[in-house]
C-alpha cells in the first residue's frame, strides 16, 4: 500500500525524490493502473506528477507536443489529435478509466493490453524523458527501465493513420491490435500488438518492418503479414485466426490508408 | 493521517491512510452510492464519483489523490425526498430494476446532461462506457435521456413509453413507478453492505487451486493464533451434515452431496478454510499462515470425461435414501469412502454417484419409431452449450449477529425461506432461532437461489457470538456460485415432405459440475420447455446430468430453457433448409396452439409427475408471429454491402409461472387504524418489482390508492411462507397469494361496513377511494377502521391469502434477430433484435418492457461474448468481467425492441402471467439461424464467434 505521496513541483525534485526513495518508489500519473487489483502496486512510495504541469496540448509546426499528464480523454477530445490516435484512444472502453489514464501512463506502464502503443508507433512517436531526453518509442519500449516521460511529441500530424482493435465484446480483451500509417512518400508503418510471445506477462507490439519495406498485393500482404507474425493460442483465439485476422486487418487499414493519401 | 476535500459542497477531513482506496473510504464514510462491483478492475463502474469535474471510478483511486478536490457523489442529486430530472425520469420510464448501479448511473446522465443538453446516441453510448447493466440492458436509458432533456426544456412534460393495457382495471395494466425505485436511485441504505456495522467481523474464504484434491494436511494454528482472528472453520470442525446448496421446496429433487468443509476439494474455488477475523486485513493475512497440503487428482472436466469408463468417482461417499432405496444400495456403497462426504437422496432422481451421474430421467409419448418411419425426411444433430455467468452487480453477500438466542441474518437472496431452512437444519437448531430478512438484492437472475455463503456465516455467527459478514468477491462469483449448466444437446427429428414433425428425440446431456444442485430439474426444464412449443405425437427424452470438476453451476434463469431451446430451434431450422421450407412457416405449420393439450408434459415433471397433460390456456403465439414478421421486414431484400452479408433468425420460447403443485405462496393483508393497508407478502423482490405488483394487485381489489398500501415482503419473522423467487413464479403465485388476501379482506370491508350502512351485505360495494357504497350512503375505510378497533368493534380486520395450483400459466413469445456477418473477418454484429413477448396481462408494462431488455441483453452476451473458459487441467481462466466477455452498451443490437402482445390467461392474476425468465431463452437460436441465414454456416455451439464463422467458411 502507498504510505507516502509526494508531490514535487518540478522535474528535478521528482528526479531527487526517485533517486532517494528508489527502491521503493514508483512515478505516479493517474493511478489507473497502480491503483487497479490486477496490477496494483506493490511499492509504498508514490512521486504524484500532478503538479509537474505536463498538461498541454500544443502545435508546433507539424509536430503535436502532448504532456505526459494529459488525461487519454482530453487527447481525444482535442481537435489537434490525429484521427489514428483518437480512434486508438477509444480502445481504452470505459471513458472514466479514459478520464484517468494519462496518456505517459499507457506508455510507460507495463500492461498486459497496451492499447495506445500500436498507433503511436505507427505515427513514429517520440518521447521525451526527464532522464535520457528524446527518443523514438520503440526505443523507449525496449529499455528495461522505462524513465520519467515528460511529453510525446507526434512528429507529422498530418500522417495518414489508422488503427482497429478486434475484441471479443466491446469492452473485452484486446484479440488483435492493428495500426497502419503511411506518407504521401509511400511509406508505411505497421505495428501490431497480440501477436508476439508476451515478455513477463505484458505486451510489446511488434513491427513488421519487412512487409513495409515490400510492395505487394493485398493478397500477398495478407498472406505475407500471417506468416510473419508468431502469435500464441488463448481465451481470444487460436494461432491461425489470429494469424489470418491480422492479415486482414493489415491489409484492410493499408488499403484505406492509400485510399486517404490519394485523397489529400 | 487525515486528508481535506470538498464533499458534495461540504468541507470534509477524512480519517484514513494515504494509500485506502477511495471506494471503501467513502462506502464507510456513509456515502451507500459508491458501490463496489468489481473489486478495482475499473470495469462495471458502479464505484464512479465526480472528482474536479471529471467522472472517475473510485476503486481505481486512493486516499491520497483526493488531498484538495473537489468530489460529487450521487447523493448530491436531487434534495431530500426530491429526484433530479434524471433520476425522476429513471423511474418514470420504469429502469431501476435491481438498482444497485443506479445511483452512479444517475451520476452519469446528469453530468452528461450538464455539458451536452441534446446528446445524440453516439454521445450517450460513449458516456455509458463505463457503466455495467445487467438487470435494464441499456435500451430504456435512451428513453430516460429523452425524457430528462425534455423536461429541462419543460419541467411539465410527460410521456409514457410504455403501452397500457386493460381498460377495465385501474391499477392492472397500467405503468407505475416501482414502489422501491425511488429509494434505490438515490442510494438510501437498502441493501445488505448497507447494514453492517463497522465492528462487525469478516469471513475469507480459503480455496482450492486445483479442481480435484484431497486435502492431506491442514494446519489453522498460525492463522487462529494471528491477533484478531476471531476462529478458522474447517472440514474439522464444521457440521457434519449433507445438504444441497439449491434453495427449492423441499423435499429437494437434488442430492444432498456438500458439507459446509469437505476434506475432498471438488473444484477450483472450492472451500479449504474460512477464516473469520476483525478485519478484511488480519483475515487475508491469515489465510497466508494457513498450512495447506493437497494430494492432487485427476480432474474430470467435460461430459465425455465423466462418462469415461475409467473417470475418476467424483463423489464416493455413503449414500443413503430417505425414501426409495434401489435394492442395490449395498453394492452401490461396497467401496464408499466416508471421507468423501455423504450423498442423501430424498426420493429416487436417478442418481448414480458412481458413474459419475447426478441425476437422470427418460420420458417419452407415442411411438418413436412409428414417427421416424413415418418422416419423409430425419436428422440428427448434436448441439452445445456453455457454461455462463448470471453477473448480479451486486455480488453475493450476508450479514449474520446475535439477538439474544436468535440468528438474525440480512441476506442478498431470493429464497428467504429455504435460508432459513436450511441454515436451521445445518446449525442444528429449530427455525424459530432463526430470523432471515431479504434487503434488497442487486441482482440474482438465479444465482442467488443457492445456499451459498449463508451456511457458514450463520454458523460462524453461532459459534462465536460475534456480527460476521460475508462478502463475495468478483472473483468468488466466477469460481464459487452457481452458473448456468453446460449441456450438449443431440436432437433427432422427422419431419414429412410439408414440414410436419413427425418424430423428436432428445437426448439432454448436462455437466452440473462437483454438487448437484438443481441437477435433474435444470436439465428436464431442457425438454419441458422446448417440446411443448412444437407438439409432436411421437417424442422421446432422455435426461443425463453428469458431475464434473468445473466451477459450481446451479439455477440460471431460463433454467434448462435456453438448452433445449437452442437444440430444438436449431433442428428446425435446418430441417426448413433440408425441406427447402422458410423457417418462419416451419414454425408457423408445427408450433402450439391457444388451448392444446401438451401430452409431453404428462411425462415430465420436477420432482413429482403432473396428474394430467397440461393446457395452452392462453397463448399468443400467432399475434406474435404476424407482428414479428412485419417489424423485421422477414420476406424483404437482404442487401449485402461489401464483406457484410445480412442473415434474419427467428426462435419461439416459453416458460412457465411456477411449478404447480409444489409451490406455494402465502400473504396476508391488515388494515391499519385510518384505513390503510400493510400487506405482508411472502414474495422476495429481487428487484423485479414484485412488491409492485403485490401493491397493484391489491389496490385492484380494494379500490384504494396504491400510496395508501404498504408492502413488507420476504422477511421470515414477520411475512408468511412463499417458496421465494424462482420458477418465474413471483406475478402468479405470489401475486395471487396477495390477490386471495385482498379478496378475503374485501369480504371483511364489505361485511363490517354493510353493518354500519345497516344495508344488507349483498346491497353494497367497494368504490374507489377506499369507501364500502350502500344504497343509502356509504362509508370510509377510515370509520371502518376506526370502528373495527373499537371497544365494540369487530377487531382489526385481517385477512390471509395462499395460493396453491394444478394449473400452469405459459408465457410464450419470439426473438427475431437480424445480423450482419462479414465474410472476410467474421466479424458478427447484431443489427436488430425483436423480442416479443405474451406475459397475458402485463400488470406493469415499463417494467415487463425493462424485463425483456435486461434478459435479451444477457442472452446476446451468452450467445456471442460470454464464457467460463477452462485451461486444459480444468483451472478456470476467466475470472472478471472482462475476460469473461460482460457485455456492455457497445454490445446491444442497433435496434433493440422489446413488445407486449397480451392475452387473456385464466389461472394468473387479472390474466397476468410471467415475463422474468422466459426473455433469454430464444436469443442464440435466433441468432445462430441468422448466421445460417446471412453467410451458409451453422455453428452448432455457444458461443458464437468471428473465429467459428471463418472456421465455418473454410478460411482458417
Amino acid at each position: 500500500m502507498i504510505e507516502h505521496f509526494f508531490k514535487p513541483s518540478n522535474t528535478d525534485q521528482a528526479l531527487n525524490l526517485m533517486k532517494e526513495h528508489a527502491a521503493n518508489a514508483t512515478w505516479f500519473a493517474g493511478g489507473s493502473k497502480l491503483n487497479a487489483r490486477p496490477s496494483l502496486t506493490k511499492k509504498t512510495v508514490a512521486i504524484s506528477l500532478h503538479n509537474l504541469a505536463l498538461e498541454t496540448i500544443e502545435l508546433r509546426g507539424n509536430s503535436l507536443y502532448i504532456g505526459a499528464m494529459c488525461r487519454v480523454q482530453s487527447v481525444l477530445e482535442n481537435e489537434l489529435t490525429p484521427y489514428g490516435l483518437k480512434q486508438a484512444a477509444q480502445f481504452i472502453y470505459s471513458k472514466h478509466v479514459r478520464n484517468q489514464a494519462t496518456i505517459g501512463g499507457e506508455i510507460a506502464a507495463f500492461q498486459e493490453e497496451a492499447l495506445l502503443l500500436p498507433v503511436l508507433i505507427a505515427l513514429k512517436t517520440r518521447i521525451v524523458t526527464a532522464e535520457a531526453g528524446e527518443m523514438g518509442i520503440e526505443d523507449y519500449l525496449e529499455s528495461d527501465s522505462r524513465g520519467l516521460i515528460l511529453q510525446v511529441v507526434i512528429p507529422d500530424v498530418n500522417l495518414v493513420c489508422l488503427a482497429y482493435n478486434m475484441t471479443r465484446s466491446a469492452a473485452g480483451l484486446s484479440i488483435i491490435n492493428v495500426a497502419v500509417s503511411l506518407d504521401q512518400a509511400g511509406e508505411s508503418v505497421i505495428a501490431i500488438d497480440g501477436v508476439s510471445p508476451r515478455r513477463a506477462g505484458y505486451s510489446i507490439p511488434v513491427r513488421l518492418r519487412d512487409i513495409e519495406a515490400q510492395k505487394l498485393t493485398e493478397e500477398q500482404l495478407e498472406k505475407a503479414v500471417a506468416n510473419s507474425v508468431f502469435p500464441e493460442a488463448d481465451i481470444r483465439g487460436s494461432v491461425d485466426y489470429k494469424q489470418y485476422i491480422s492479415g486482414i486487418l493489415v491489409t484492410d487499414l493499408l488499403a484505406e490508408c492509400k485510399r486517404l493519401v490519394k485523397e489529400a | 493521517m487525515s486528508i481535506n476535500l470538498t464533499i458534495n459542497d461540504r468541507q470534509q477531513e477524512l480519517v484514513c491512510r494515504l494509500g485506502d482506496n477511495v471506494q471503501t473510504l467513502l462506502h464507510k464514510a456513509g456515502f451507500h452510492s459508491v458501490r463496489n462491483s468489481d473489486d478495482g478492475f475499473g470495469f462495471a463502474g458502479s464505484d464512479v464519483i465526480l472528482v474536479d469535474g471529471r467522472l472517475l471510478n473510485a476503486s481505481l483511486l486512493i486516499a491520497a489523490q483526493l488531498e484538495g478536490t473537489k468530489i460529487y457523489t450521487a447523493e448530491s442529486l436531487g434534495k431530500w425526498n426530491q429526484l433530479n430530472h434524471v433520476q425522476q425520469a429513471m423511474i418514470d420510464v420504469g429502469v431501476v430494476q435491481s438498482g444497485y448501479n443506479d445511483p452512479a448511473m444517475a451520476l452519469i446522465l446528469t453530468e452528461l446532461l450538464k455539458h451536452n443538453p441534446n446528446p445524440n446516441r453516439d454521445e450517450i453510448d460513449d458516456a455509458l462506457t463505463g457503466i455495467f447493466s445487467r438487470d435494464a440492458g441499456y435500451q430504456q436509458y435512451y428513453e430516460v435521456i429523452e425524457l430528462a432533456v425534455n423536461r429541462l426544456k419543460n419541467p411539465e412534460h410527460d410521456k409514457q413509453y410504455a403501452p397500457e393495457f386493460r381498460d377495465d382495471l385501474t391499477f392492472i395494466g397500467k405503468n407505475t413507478p416501482k414502489l422501491d425505485s425511488a429509494k434505490m436511485v438515490q442510494a438510501k441504505p437498502c441493501y445488505v453492505e448497507d447494514r453492517i456495522p463497522a465492528d462487525a467481523c469478516v469471513i475469507k474464504m480459503l480455496r482450492s487451486p486445483h479442481p480435484h484434491a484431497w486435502l492431506t494436511h491442514l494446519d489453522v494454528t498460525k492463522a487462529e493464533a494471528l491477533e484478531g482472528v476471531v476462529t478458522v472453520i474447517t472440514y474439522k470442525n464444521c457440521p457434519d451434515i449433507a445438504y444441497t446448496p439449491g434453495g427449492q421446496t423441499a423435499p429437494e429433487p437434488s442430492p444432498l452431496d456438500r458439507r459446509m468443509f469437505c476434506q475432498k476439494l471438488r473444484h477450483v474455488g472450492d472451500r479449504v478454510a474460512a477464516v473469520v477475523a476483525e478485519s478484511v486485513e488480519i483475515a487475508e493475512q491469515a489465510l497466508k499462515l494457513i498450512e495447506v497440503k493437497y494430494d492432487v487428482l485427476k480432474p474430470v472436466i467435460s461430459i465425455d470425461d465423466a462418462r469415461a469408463a475409467d473417470a475418476p468417482i467424483i463423489h464416493n461417499g455413503p449414500i443413503e435414501y430417505i425414501v426409495g432405496a434401489p435394492d442395490d444400495l449395498d453394492e452401490q456403497n461396497k467401496n464408499a469412502d466416508i471421507r468423501d462426504g455423504k450423498v442423501i437422496l430424498n426420493f429416487p432422481i436417478g442418481c448414480f454417484p458412481r458413474k459419475n451421474i447426478a441425476a437422470s430421467i427418460r420420458g417419452h409419448i407415442g411411438d418413436i419409431n412409428k414417427g421416424f418411419n413415418e418422416a419423409d425426411h430425419v436428422i440428427e444433430r448434436t448441439y452445445e452449450s456453455k457454461q455462463v455467468q448470471q453477473l448480479p452487480t451486486e455480488t453475493h453477500i450476508c450479514y449474520s449477529y446475535m439477538d439474544g438466542d436468535r440468528l438474525v441474518m440480512h441476506d442478498s437472496t431470493q429464497v428467504p425461506w429455504h435460508v432459513r431452512r436450511q441454515v436451521a437444519n445445518i446449525i442444528g437448531i429449530k427455525q424459530n432461532k432463526v430470523h432471515i430478512v431479504k434487503e434488497r438484492v442487486g441482482g440474482g437472475f438465479g444465482s442467488k437461489q443457492d445456499i451459498l455463503l449463508q451456511d457458514v456465516c450463520g454458523w460462524a455467527t453461532w459459534i462465536t457470538g460475534r456480527g460476521v459478514y460475508f462478502h463475495y468477491t468478483r472473483e468468488e462469483e466466477f469460481i464459487a456460485n452457481s452458473t448456468r449448466h453446460v449441456a450438449k444437446v443431440h436432437v433427432k427429428i422427422g419431419a414429412k415432405k410439408d414440414g410436419t414433425l413427425t418424430a423428436i428425440d432428445m437426448d439432454f446431456l448436462a455437466n452440473t459440475g462437483p454438487y448437484g444442485n438443481h441437477a435433474l430439474t435444470v436439465p428436464c426444464n431442457g425438454p419441458a420447455l422446448s417440446l411443448p412449443l412444437y407438439p409432436c405425437d411421437n417424442v422421446d427424452f432422455r435426461v443425463t446430468t453428469y458431475y464434473s470438476n468445473i466451477c459450481p453451476t446451479g439455477a440460471y434463469q431460463g433454467y434448462g430453457a435456453p438448452k433445449g431451446n437452442f437444440a430444438l430451434t436449431m433442428a428446425m431450422a435446418e430441417m426448413a433448409e433440408v425441406l427447402g421450407i422458410d423457417h418462419l412457416e416451419m414454425v408457423e405449420i408445427n408450433r402450439v396452439r391457444e388451448g392444446q393439450e401438451l401430452k409431453i408434459l404428462g411425462a415430465i415433471g420436477e420432482g413429482k409427475m403432473p396428474a394430467t397433460a397440461p393446457r395452452a390456456m392462453s397463448c399468443a403465439l400467432e399475434p406474435i408471429l404476424k407482428q414479428g414478421r412485419e417489424l423485421i421486414n422477414w420476406d424483404g431484400e437482404k442487401k449485402a454491402d461489401g464483406d457484410w452479408r445480412i442473415g434474419r433468425g427467428v426462435a419461439i420460447i416459453q416458460q412457465k409461472s411456477g411449478i404447480p403443485d409444489i409451490d406455494q405462496a402465502n400473504c396476508s393483508i391488515k388494515m391499519a387504524s385510518d384505513g390503510t393497508f400493510i400487506v405482508h407478502s411472502g414474495g422476495a423482490d429481487i428487484g423485479t418489482g414484485l412488491d409492485t405488483v403485490v401493491a397493484k394487485l391489491t389496490a385492484e381489489v380494494l379500490r384504494c390508492p396504491i400510496d395508501e398500501i404498504t408492502i413488507h415482503s420476504g422477511d421470515t419473522d414477520h411475512t408468511p411462507f412463499d417458496k421465494g423467487a424462482y420458477a418465474s413464479s413471483g406475478t402468479c403465485f405470489s401475486g395471487n397469494a396477495a390477490k386471495i388476501a385482498a379478496e378475503a379482506m374485501r369480504t371483511k370491508i364489505l361485511t363490517c361496513g354493510a353493518e354500519m350502512l345497516e344495508e344488507a351485505v349483498e346491497d353494497v360495494v367497494l368504490a374507489a377511494p377506499g369507501v364500502v357504497k350502500g344504497k343509502q350512503g356509504e362509508v370510509s375505510y377510515f370509520d371502518i377502521a376506526r370502528r373495527a378497533e373499537s371497544g365494540t368493534g369487530w377487531g382489526q380486520l385481517m385477512a390471509n391469502g395462499c395460493y396453491t395450483t394444478s394449473l400452469f400459466a405459459f408465457p410464450y413469445g419470439a426473438n427475431f434477430t437480424e445480423v450482419a456477418v462479414n465474410v472476410r473477418t467474421g466479424e458478427i454484429k447484431l443489427e436488430k433484435f425483436h423480442a416479443l413477448l405474451d406475459c397475458g396481462t402485463p400488470i406493469n408494462p415499463n417494467l415487463a418492457l425493462g424485463q425483456i431488455y435486461g434478459a435479451s441483453l444477457r442472452a446476446i452476451g451468452h450467445s456471442l461474448t460470454e464464457e467460463l473458459i477452462y485451461d486444459e487441467n480444468g483451472i478456470p481462466l476467466t475470472r472478471d468481467l472482462k475476460s469473461y466477455g460482460a457485455p456492455m452498451i457497445g454490445d446491444i443490437p442497433k435496434e433493440f425492441k422489446a413488445v407486449l402482445v397480451p392475452s387473456d390467461d385464466k389461472v394468473g392474476p387479472y390474466g397476468a402471467k410471467s415475463i422474468s425468465e422466459i426473455g433469454v431463452n430464444g436469443a442464440a437460436p435466433a441468432i445462430a439461424s441468422a448466421i445460417h441465414d446471412a453467410c451458409g454456416v451453422w455453428i452448432r455451439d455457444w458461443h458464437f464467434t468471428p473465429e467459428k464463422v471463418l472456421e465455418g467458411l473454410n478460411k482458417l
